[in-house]
């Protein structure tokens, strides 16, 4: 299938110039390259601007609560291993409220990607900072003093946790994007795919990501070395990060013939 | 049915859950039927406990009111359990020689024996008088002395020969002791030990007795309609649903996830729900607090979701060992939106099983959420019983008609492509189900509300018939035969639902001997309720109460608020209707204590002498 085909005709919701839009364009590439069945892919996502996205994929997809994107998409590559799935949402959805869900996502390995759109911000309840906002920044009404938090550094919270692959994309990039997602599908275990996707409406200034985005296809196995690069990091690198496959979640245990569930009862 | 009810405590090492265990063990080697209780004190481990055991010659479903025996190891800290053990004047008492003081303000014993089981155990180097008193009191009620034996051996067999042989050799102390010292007996405890004792028990058919908790029979239940994807977070008191289920399900093709919270569980459930295998989760009250925003997404993504609350005294973290049934209004009314969804309750340990299993259909059938309540006495009771016969549920998912669902989306904005129409509005409110992986099948599954098409749409059109899509197709569920249990006829209905069933059936009994007839219903199916056969049975008799064990009168409220003289209740006209039967009484108190038949003999008699005086002269 062409990359076009990928899409379901659904018009998307996004602002012009929405770094979203680029996101849905790498996937449908991805998913040509990759000659993606679309019946057996299901995007998997919270709620946010960048959650709206599975709708516009011609594949089964699953648009949940906010935060929720990782479990329901674990519970469903455990139930269903056959199919290619991938989870999807903003920075506040998947930092904020779900971010226990990824340090556990991480650890846990299950076989499946995690694309975070980040623009760090809260697009879709209109300008919030989210926990990626950088500390001084002072548009919005609820925190009028900046946040004077420190921001989430997800790529290296990503490796303390355990995921197996770590990768950055940028959304003024899609071929790169589709590139690493493209890798991400391939790798065994939780891939995490970090998007630099830009909010025109209440980022505008995101538009220099443009001049400062760099690529670093560091691409190491070696933890060690992934966090000296990522500690190091201006946030603005792109690239595969980190790629170290380990025993993927769940361990097949092979029972031998199914028991008779009631003998235990028997006195 | 005559039965026995003894209790046992003793603090932290005493053995008393243990020696309960191994009586009920023994008692059912023997033919006899029993349940036994445990309950804790706040400690994890140690600490004081107590165990209820009551035996019986017929199936025991509830503790019953008295306790004929107390057996006390250690009196520190009786207190804690004073509120669940009732000593009365009618209690024999048998106690250790180094119990201590009995505490002051308890009833005296009818006879209190203090036997020296510490020392006799201490006598072969042991500490177990718990394993004496075993021995002597199963003895006493009648046990053979190779049953006592296989009990000891049975309870110990993950333990080294040496430790076996030396616990058998303290129970031959006690079952010595038992013959050396016969108990003169006092009445009225003889009758019932008599009635109980195997010889004048029914003869047991080949068939080999069960012994199970309810949490363990919510297990079968559900994986044997064909539950296969299972997440879990721990909470007491339903863990050991999850605890179960995990040694069992990979067995059959399955999963158990150990999530990182009640968040994720409930998540992971709906996305194996979305994928076509049938899921559960189990938990008791704080967590499904937590898990109600996603049950509302189960709700509207019209995904397949079985969620068990086993529950425990309330609010908060409330009491975590105890029963109550206090979370009827969260399970009823907790969602968020116009959500219809399933509420069923378990009506006794049995039931556990049958219930499990009609949740898992009826998720299935009707793509929607269905929570079962259970509570923690029937969670963590064990009950001998028959074999439970398999039950005909399984959770079955309507084939998609993908070609029938494959349509053109004419909405003027919509795109011109043909979709699929994952949320038909059909007549019976269920729509065709494509599971990932069909071809043609495609969809996006939303919380946000949508079209037919499945696709996202605020219109007011599509919120109007979606909602009532999804109403609609839990109606015909009023129709089924498993709403409820019904028992009798009389003046009185007495309506209950969970755990209180089978107290109130034991009442109902009690009232039979005292010449009261009286109906007692059972509701299974809290939500939708079926109010019309409500209604029908309120009108057969002249007064109804209602029960439960929860502070506020949960369901009383809840019934109430249905404008019952409304319903058209056929074959009942409602114009011939005599609106004054449908009033009812209640009667609602808290956890942690359990409701006793007595107390609720107690209510019936109370309202009957109340109608008596009614129509006296004005
Ligand atoms: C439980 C809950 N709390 C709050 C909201 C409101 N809400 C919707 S989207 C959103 C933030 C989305 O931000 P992000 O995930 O970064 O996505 P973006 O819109 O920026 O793509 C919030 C707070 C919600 N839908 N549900
Ligand atoms: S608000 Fe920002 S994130 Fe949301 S659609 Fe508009 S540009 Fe995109
Ligand atoms: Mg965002």
């Amino acid at each position: 299938m062409k990359a076009k085909e990928y899409k379901s005709g659904i018009k998307p919701i996004w602002c012009p110039g929405c770094g979203h839009f680029a996101v849905l364009n790498a996937i449908t590439k991805a998913f040509a390259a990759l000659e993606q069945a679309p019946e057996n892919a299901v995007l998997v996502s919270g709620i946010g601007c960048s959650s709206r996205l599975p709708a516009y994929i011609n594949s089964y997809g699953f648009h949940g609560v906010h935060g929720r994107a990782l479990p329901v998409a674990a519970g469903l590559k455990v139930a269903r291993p056959d199919l290619n799935v991938i989870a999807m949402g903003g920075d506040g959805d998947g930092f904020s409220i779900g971010g226990n869900h990824f340090l556990h996502a991480c650890r846990r390995n299950v076989n499946i990607v995690y694309v975070v759109m980040d623009n760090e911000v809260y697009g879709m309840t209109k300008g919030q900072a989210s926990p990626t906002t950088p500390e001084n920044w002072e548009h919005s009404k609820l925190t009028p003093h900046g946040p004077e938090v420190r921001p989430f550094q997800p790529c290296a919270i990503a490796l303390a946790a355990g995921a197996s692959f770590i990768a950055r994309g940028y959304s003024g990039d899609p071929n790169g994007l589709a590139r690493i997602l493209f890798e991400a599908v391939e790798h065994p275990g939780f891939a995490f795919v970090h998007v630099l996707s830009q909010c025109p409406t209440f980022c505008p200034e995101q538009v220099q990501w443009k001049q400062s985005v760099h690529l670093e296809d560091v691409s190491t196995n070696d933890p060690v070395q992934a966090a000296a690069f990522l500690h190091a990091d201006d946030g603005l690198a792109k690239g595969i990060f980190y790629q170290n496959p380990r025993p993927i979640w769940p361990v097949e245990h092979h029972t031998t013939q199914p028991v008779n569930l009631r003998k235990g009862f028997e006195i | 049915m005559s039965s026995l009810t003894l209790a046992m405590v003793g603090s932290g090492g005493t053995g008393v859950v243990a020696l309960g265990e191994m009586l009920l063990w023994a008692a059912a080697k023997q033919g006899l039927y029993g349940m036994l209780r445990k309950t804790f004190g706040p400690q994890i481990r140690g600490g004081e406990s107590a165990a209820i055991v009551r035996l019986g010659s017929e199936v025991v479903a509830n503790l019953g009111s008295d306790l004929e025996l107390l057996m006390v190891l250690d009196w520190n800290n009786f207190q804690r359990f004073a509120d669940e053990i009732p000593l009365t004047e009618n209690t024999v008492l048998i106690q250790d020689l180094q119990a201590g003081e009995r505490p002051p303000n308890l009833p005296e014993p009818r006879q209190t024996l203090t036997l020296d089981f510490l020392g006799l155990a201490k006598s072969l180097g042991s500490n177990h008088s718990n394993i004496v008193l075993l021995a002597y009191v199963a003895s006493w009620l009648g046990c053979q002395p190779e049953v006592i034996e296989a009990a000891v051996r049975h309870r110990l067999k993950a333990h080294e020969q040496a430790t076996v042989e030396l616990a058998v050799a303290v129970a031959s102390l006690g079952l010595k002791l038992s013959h050396d010292q016969t108990i003169p007996l006092q009445a009225p405890l003889q009758a019932p030990l008599q009635a109980v004792t195997p010889s004048s028990a029914k003869t047991l058919n080949s068939e080999k007795l069960w012994l199970a908790n309810g949490n363990q029979l919510i297990g079968l239940g559900a994986l044997e309609a064909g539950i296969r994807f299972v997440a879990a977070y721990p909470i007491t008191p339903a863990s050991d649903v999850l605890e179960w289920i995990a040694g069992q399900i990979e067995t059959v093709g399955g999963h158990l996830v150990q999530a990182e919270d009640e968040l994720a569980a409930v998540n992971m459930a709906i996305g194996a729900g979305f994928g076509g295998v049938p899921a559960m989760t189990a938990t008791s009250g704080p967590g499904l607090a937590l898990m109600t925003e996603a049950m509302g997404l189960a709700v509207a993504s019209e995904t397949p979701l079985v969620v068990v609350d086993v529950m425990r005294g309330g609010p908060s973290t409330g009491i975590p060992t105890k029963s109550e049934q206090s979370d009827f209004n969260l399970a009823v009314y907790g969602l968020h939106g116009d959500a219809p969804h399933v509420v069923l309750s378990a009506l006794s340990v049995a039931d556990c099983h049958f219930t499990a299993g009609w949740a898992t259909q009826i998720a299935s059938e009707r793509q929607t959420l269905v929570i079962l309540l259970s509570d923690q006495f029937l969670g963590q009771s064990s009950q001998i019983m028959p074999p439970l016969a398999k039950t005909d549920f399984s959770a079955h998912i309507n084939e998609a008609h993908i070609n029938q669902a494959q349509m053109a989306d004419e909405s003027p904005d919509g795109p011109q492509q043909s979709r699929y129409f994952r949320y038909l509005d059909t007549d019976s409110g269920i729509s065709p189900l494509a599971l990932p992986g069909q071809p043609g099948g495609m969809f996006t599954a939303d919380g946000l509300e949508h079209n037919a098409a499945a696709i996202p749409s605020p219109k007011a059109g599509d919120h109007q018939q979606q909602l009532a899509k999804r109403l609609r197709k839990l109606d015909s569920l009023v129709d089924t035969d498993h709403w409820a249990e019904l028992q009798g006829q009389g003046a009185i209905l007495l309506i209950c639902w969970g755990s209180l069933y089978q107290v109130s059936l034991e009442a109902q009994a009690q009232l039979r001997k005292k010449g009261i007839e009286i109906a007692v219903m059972g509701v299974r199916l809290l939500s939708p309720l079926p109010l019309q056969k409500i209604q029908q049975a309120m009108q057969q008799a002249e007064k109804t109460l209602v029960i439960e064990q929860n502070q506020q009168g949960q369901f009383a409220h809840y019934l109430r608020s249905f404008d019952l003289q409304n319903v058209n209740a056929e074959p009942f006209s409602v114009k011939h209707l005599d609106f004054k039967h449908l009033d009812f009484k209640q009667y609602c108190r808290s956890g942690p204590t359990l409701f006793t038949p007595v107390e609720i003999v107690a209510q019936v008699e109370a309202l009957i002498f109340e109608s008596k005086n009614d129509e006296g002269p004005q």
